[in-house]
């Protein structure tokens, strides 16, 4: 499993996608200066419900960890979306498949450097822009310990995505599964809103809603709640994580159900 | 296959837990927020779900809606915001307040029934005289005042001949309102009159003007947008003033109305608490110190009195458990108007001069104490601190009320 892992991890070797993270950080700090996410939106309105929740003392994400998380965001799926299927099209599934190796480790392998590179990422500009913030003093925000710690909590949601999209990918491919993904990712967003929306307006505004906001919303996962202020607290931050896991579980146990299916010699 | 129901129970746990944190903060939008819910809409998409959600905001109000004159007013607000879109459904809700005896009688029946005057598109149109009589029915002058311009409004809406303003607003010259609210009443009847040449009009309309600017008079604005519940009150209260027989409870009812009634109608206020002070019966009563410490720094009352006063009253006082309310009370008054420390410290000051015979007073004391230390009179404070400290150290200092139960104290 960490040979399968090392072995992707390599393939990411590239001058490329060096330049590609420099820049990455470079946007970053540019746009740190701005106000943090949270104060971007405007009072009284539904983004302000979904991101803000209750009045809590909680630093707010920067838009520099925003514009952080698109890029991670971007990057994983790009990379989570092309691994299998073109270890599938060059046959080094099957190599990896004859060594002492099942497809659940190769899954597994495929999924910790996927990971471990998208982490890498965001720590590295992370990192940049607390150091550009500490010793050049650029950006809006300070960065205290508490700030830290808080820009880490919307990362979180990069393994649900890694995960859902490896799946998409032996499904579609990998161009549908950045297609899938996309789509999916949205119509998630906009499903995250549906209860909340529901709440805000009064009683029977959304005649049945109930119901069909009852069955649809589990089908998403609500990517709302990797970047609300008010999710703080042990219980909140524990049921985050828990809700993280489950769904990468559910998640990998369909790709697996699918890789265990699929003629992967045929497909090669 | 354990392990996939177990990730399904954690994922519907879990989403539980955090979708209950998100909706704990949403709470329903007050009807003017739900555009700004959703201003990243289109136009067009956005007002129709503003109006919607407004929609059933306010039928839900007017459904929920207890008492007579919230119903009505509910109901009215309800026809009115849906007028535009659909004019039959706002015309029947109208039509209902007036059909219906009791939602008729409520006072604030005037703002449908002037919808419907001379209206040729109402199912139920209703002639000025019909308007007046509903006028003559009303109670009070603010709501009078109200009815008069939603008519006028009315009459305005309809582009009515200068003797349609003339007939409508005729009462208005038998029965003058020497209002500077009115004044704009006079001055369309002037205006209209001298439309059609009408000068005897006109000179009684512009004398009466005269009259209201000699006077200067006004019904308050806050007593014009009191919440309803202002005139429910103000009958028990006003109830309470009538049964009042014996002078401690008048000091009592009297007060509690005038305190209602300032801010809104600082005459009558004013007049409630001057008549307690020229009444020597209520004067020598016991809880004198009721009103008279309302009245402390009062600017809207004729008789306001300073701290001085208050305080040479106390000093007439003979009953210890009066004496003690009376300093409850004047705190009370201070705390009202968010004094200064230098007050506190000025109302409290005499109590420097006593030697404390009940527990009850170290907590006047540690205020002095307090008020003292944040306006820098060390030496009051000083002071204080060595009365609580003796009043500490004094085993056998005991509260009043336990001094009365034990029967050590008499008091009637």
């Amino acid at each position: 499993m960490w040979a399968i892992t090392e072995l992707s991890l390599r393939r990411m070797r590239e001058y490329s996608f060096y330049i590609l993270v420099l820049v990455g950080m470079a946007v970053c700090m540019l746009s740190d200066a701005a106000d943090p996410i949270t104060g971007q939106v405007s009072q009284g309105s539904l983004f302000a419900y979904a991101l803000s929740g209750e009045a809590v003392d909680i630093p707010s994400i920067t838009v520099g960890t925003s514009v952080a998380m698109l890029f991670c965001i971007l990057i994983s799926v790009f990379y989570s979306a092309s691994e299998i299927p073109s270890d599938i099209a060059n046959g080094l599934i099957m190599v990896i498949l004859s060594k002492p190796a099942g497809r659940l480790q190769y899954l597994l392998g495929k999924y910790i450097a996927t990971m471990l590179m998208s982490f890498t990422v965001f720590i590295l500009i992370e990192i940049t822009l607390i150091v550009a913030n500490r010793f050049f003093g650029l950006g809006a925000t300070q960065y205290t310990f508490r700030v830290i710690c808080r820009q880490f909590v919307p990362s979180l949601m990069l393994i649900p995505l890694i995960t859902m999209t490896i799946a998409f990918s032996t499904i579609g491919g990998s161009m549908g599964a950045m297609l899938f993904t996309t789509i999916y990712s949205l119509f998630s967003f906009a499903v995250g809103f549906i209860p909340l929306t529901v709440a805000l307006f009064p009683e029977g505004m959304f005649p049945g809603m109930g119901v069909i906001m009852g069955f649809v919303h589990y089908m998403f996962p609500n990517f709302l709640y990797y970047f609300q202020d008010s999710i703080s607290g042990p219980l909140l931050l524990a049921s985050l994580l828990f809700y993280t896991l489950a769904i990468s579980y559910i998640f990998m146990f369909l790709t697996m159900i699918r890789l265990k299916r699929m003629d992967l010699s045929v497909s090669a | 296959m354990m392990l996939f129901i177990l990730a399904v129970i954690f994922y519907i746990v879990s989403d539980a837990i955090l979708q209950s944190n998100t909706l704990s903060a949403a709470k329903p939008s007050k009807a003017s927020e739900y555009g700004q819910l959703v201003n990243w809409l289109p136009d067009k998409a956005k007002l129709a779900i503003e109006y919607r959600a407004k929609y059933l905001d306010f039928q839900k109000k007017a459904e929920i809606a207890k008492g007579i004159d919230a119903k009505v007013d509910a109901l009215f607000a309800f026809a009115d915001y849906i007028k535009v879109k659909d004019p039959k459904g706002s015309d029947k809700i109208m039509v209902s307040i007036l059909e219906t005896p009791e939602y008729q009688k409520s006072r604030r029946a005037y703002q449908a029934l002037a919808t419907l005057i001379l209206n040729s598109k109402t199912k139920h149109p209703i002639t000025i005289k019909d308007y007046h009589q509903h006028i003559d029915t009303l109670k009070w002058e603010e709501d009078k005042l109200q009815a008069w311009a939603a008519g006028l409004a009315q009459i305005q809406r309809l582009r009515g001949a200068p003797r349609a303003y003339l007939d409508f607003l005729a009462p208005l010259m038998q029965d003058v309102k020497e209002y500077r609210n009115y004044d704009r009443f006079y001055a369309t009847i002037a205006s209209q009159s001298n439309r059609i040449k009408d000068h005897e009009t006109i000179d009684a309309a512009t004398q009466i003007r005269e009259k209201i600017k000699e006077k200067n008079i006004s019904i308050n604005n806050n007593l014009i947008k009191a919440e309803l519940e202002y005139r429910e009150i103000y009958s028990n209260l006003k109830e309470s003033v009538v049964k009042a027989t014996n002078p401690e409870e008048k000091n009592f009812a009297y007060t509690a109305l005038a305190t209602h009634l300032f801010g809104y109608d600082n005459l009558e206020a004013s007049g409630l608490l001057t008549t307690l002070l020229n009444d020597p019966k209520c004067r020598s009563a016991r809880n004198f110190y009721i009103p008279l410490s309302r009245l402390i720094n009062e600017r809207l009352a004729e008789d306001r009195i300073t701290i001085a006063d208050y305080q040479k009253y106390q000093s007439t006082i003979k009953r210890e458990t009066d004496k003690l309310q009376a300093w409850e009370a004047g705190l009370n008054r201070l705390r009202e108007l968010k004094s200064k420390d230098q007050v506190y410290v000025d109302f409290l000051l005499p109590l420097l001069n006593e030697t404390p015979r009940f527990y009850d007073y170290k907590r006047f004391y540690e205020m002095l104490r307090d008020h003292a230390t944040k306006c820098g009179n060390n030496e009051i404070a000083q002071r204080a601190i060595t009365i609580v400290e003796r009043m500490d150290a004094d085993k056998e200092l005991r509260n009043l009320g336990e001094l009365i139960e034990r029967g050590i104290i008499k008091e009637d």
